[in-house]
């Protein structure tokens, strides 16, 4: 995946290549590493064995698509945050 | 003379009060112990080395599960762990999320769960998954959307990596697990092989985290020591429960009440004990006479209670009945051909003295029994020999 930015939903979805520092870190050789940031806020992804990305706090919906599964983790985030509000609502009739 | 050699998974609905208060409190000891955050760690560190999205998927987890039903046995010998079938309970309001079952856990536990937070499987999907014929295209589809959309639908730390950190991952995955049981039950796929998906996922390489055992380990659940309540497959001296609806043929598919050693009796007849509770009477071959309740869900027999210390092998007939007066009894016919009518308190050993209602030629009879009449009177019943 190349790196891109996309606004989405009144959020900022960006993917970036990791500063060189992390890379040396990560080891030398290794493949370009993108990071997934939304918001400015980084978030963590890896790898299925089929190549499919999954984030960590989003892991049961895999995308080969790093950018439309920011999307999806946006549209989720805000379906909790709908049912959250609606449950304090409930619970303060 | 219940199944004490195999542990019986149910659906969470099937738990006894007692069966689901005991689970929640094992939840809560293997908490603070901190099995249940190292297990959410194991998980979220392999998450994606191949527990996930590969041939492991079913088997790494068969092996998680396991292990933690054990550490919950460490609590209480008898607890196995209990599914949630989202195909039924698919609704927040469902008991699985009341506060006296794993509602509690949410802010204790910190869960941040947001119940439906996505779509889940139709049972419709499900049983098209279990058609399939070969176990690469069967786990790819029951892995991903069968099981993953319970995790998001659950929300919070249940759509993390480390989900197992929320009670209900468990739950899920014994369901999982089911699904995988039962589709390696079915006729048609029955010898189906296990296919590699990848280098080092195969049927004997090692599982991660766990590198003395493979996949090969644990495909037979039943060798690993559990079962299901939707394994119908009868074996020896169960104990089945049949409804008749009263019409031709529409008597009820069986219920195993008892999962085995109810061929050792002697004597099995139903009846009431003296404080008008249903109950399974059986003499066993020590001659006690035992008395079990019956729940009504598989597995559910109660343990029994022993009315009558010994004896009880002598007779020729034994049945349960009610007299002119309506007391409930039992009945025997002892050596001498008289017959004897008690009555059960219902607690141990509190059988009282008999009353000899006949005094003789009883042993004559080929069958004996008591029923009511059309006009409701209670009577005994006798063919001679």
């Amino acid at each position: 995946m190349e790196p891109e930015h996309q606004d989405y939903k009144g959020h900022h979805i960006e993917l970036r290549v990791r500063d060189t520092g992390e890379l040396r870190v990560l080891g030398a050789g290794r493949e370009r590493e993108l990071e997934l940031l939304i918001d400015n806020k980084p978030i963590r992804y890896g790898q299925l064995p089929d190549g499919s990305y999954a984030l960590h706090e989003y892991a049961y919906d895999w995308s080969n698509n790093l950018m439309d599964l920011a999307k999806k983790f946006i549209d989720y985030q805000d379906k909790v945050n709908m049912i959250r509000h609606e449950s304090e609502a409930n619970e303060g009739k | 003379m219940r199944g004490n050699d195999i542990g019986i998974r149910k659906n969470y609905r099937s738990l006894t009060d007692v069966e689901r208060d005991r689970f929640i409190q094992a939840l809560f000891h293997v908490k603070s112990t901190g099995f249940i955050d190292e297990f959410a760690r194991i998980h979220a560190e392999h998450f994606f080395m191949g527990i996930h999205r590969s041939s492991q998927f079913l088997p790494w987890h068969r092996e998680m599960l396991l292990r933690f039903e054990r550490e919950l046995q460490k609590f209480h010998s008898e607890i196995t762990i209990p599914y949630w079938d989202s195909t039924v309970d698919r609704n927040p309001s469902d008991p699985l999320w009341n506060n006296n079952f794993l509602g509690q856990f949410n802010l204790e536990w910190g869960l941040g769960r947001a119940l439906g937070s996505g779509p889940l499987s139709t049972l419709q999907e499900v049983e098209s998954n279990q058609g399939r014929d070969n176990y690469d295209t069967f786990w790819r589809e029951l892995e991903n959307p069968i099981h993953n959309r319970p995790h998001v639908w659950v929300g919070g730390v249940m759509a993390d990596v480390a989900s197992p950190g929320d009670p209900a991952f468990y739950l899920h995955h014994c369901c999982i697990d089911m699904l995988w049981a039962r589709w390696q039950l079915a006729p048609a796929t029955s010898g189906a092989p296990f296919i590699s998906s990848g280098s080092g996922l195969g049927l004997h390489d090692p599982l991660m985290e766990w590198p003395d055992r493979t996949p090969a380990d644990v495909l037979d659940h039943h060798d690993l020591g559990y079962t299901y309540d939707t394994e119908t497959q009868f074996k020896t001296g169960q104990l089945l429960s049949y409804g008749d609806a009263g019409t031709p043929g529409n008597v009820s598919d069986p219920v195993i009440v008892g999962f085995g050693g109810w061929l050792d009796f002697k004597f099995l007849f139903a009846g009431r004990n003296a404080t008008g509770e249903n109950r399974i009477y059986a003499v066993e071959q020590n001659g006690q006479l035992l008395s079990y309740g019956d729940a009504g869900t598989p597995g559910n027999v109660s343990n029994p209670v022993v009315v009558g210390f010994g004896g009880w092998l002598d007779f020729k007939f034994l049945f349960a009945g009610k007299n002119a007066i309506g007391e409930n009894r039992i009945y025997a016919v002892d050596q001498n051909g008289q017959l004897l009518s008690y009555g059960d308190a219902g607690t141990p050993g509190n059988i009282s003295d008999p009353v000899v209602v006949g005094f003789g030629g009883w042993l004559d009879f080929k069958f004996l029994f008591s029923g009511v009449n059309l006009s409701g009177e209670d009577r005994i019943y006798a063919v001679v020999a």
